[in-house]
């Protein structure tokens, strides 16, 4: 796959930022899951994350059987693993060091692009 | 309810808001107007030993069902995500020399619209439709 795909070059260049894996397609797909779920299993494709199943979920759970019948796996254990830190996501801008903004009122370079 | 992305690229922006992004070489930028809601598990050591215990009949079973999954690495066990309403994503794609691009958000209640500006360069971008779900913007 071409390393300068835009799901390609953003996933890497945030990456220097240690939040995880950036998905330049962070909606999910439609009809197969409302969103991302700690204990997802799936692949990313094209920026898209792609969920299969979910391993905190019974094997038998209809959620996890849309792409395809599965067989038996012990889940994880819950009550003693999922312990999770939540935590608010600050509003704002992140990006690589190399990207610089500048406020557009009397920017008039941001109003008159360049042909 | 759905309704229509509100994205638009043109030529000319007519507002003065908004900010100017520059960028020399290849760079991304996420930008988000609303606070969002991070979770991480506290111990993903329990992850990793379960992958390592489930991680070849799941390959197995994708590939038994014709997913998308070609290599058994590619498979991805989610123990944390970060999830926001509204977000704005550019790629700045060019090797060399600088990218320019133009970006004014327009609030509504919780979500915003956004206008982009492609001023010159290998630039694209893309952003989140009037929505009611919440989007992952890390995994």
């Amino acid at each position: 796959m071409p390393v300068d795909q835009p799901w390609n070059v953003y996933r890497e260049q945030l990456s220097s930022l240690y939040h995880g894996y950036a998905l330049w397609e962070p909606d999910p797909v439609k009809g197969l899951y409302d969103k991302v779920s700690i204990g997802d299993v799936g692949y990313v494709n094209n920026g898209f994350f792609y969920r299969l199943f979910n391993v905190t979920l019974p094997w038998d759970d209809p959620s996890n059987n849309k792409l395809g019948e599965l067989g038996y796996y012990k889940p994880l254990d819950l009550g003693r693993f999922l312990t999770t830190h939540e935590a608010r996501f600050d509003k704002g801008d992140y990006n690589t060091p190399n990207v610089a903004g500048q406020e557009n009122i009397g920017n008039t370079l941001a109003r008159t692009p360049r042909e | 309810m759905v309704l229509s992305r509100t994205i638009r690229i043109s030529s000319h922006s007519h507002s003065a808001e908004g900010i100017t992004y520059e960028c020399q070489g290849p760079g991304a930028l996420l930008s988000l107007p609303h606070s969002g809601h991070r979770e991480d598990v506290i111990r993903p050591k329990v992850f990793q030993e379960y992958i390592r215990d489930n991680v070849v009949s799941w390959f197995d079973w994708s590939q038994r069902n014709g997913l998308g999954v070609e290599r058994m690495e590619d498979l991805i066990l989610v123990t944390g995500c970060t999830l926001v309403t509204s977000w704005a994503a550019v790629a700045f794609l060019g090797r060399i020399g600088t990218a320019e691009i133009s970006l004014v958000q327009t609030p509504d209640r919780s979500e915003t619209s956004f206008e982009f500006n492609n001023i010159r360069g290998n630039v694209t971008q893309h952003c989140s439709s009037f929505d009611s779900v919440c989007f992952p913007c890390y995994i």
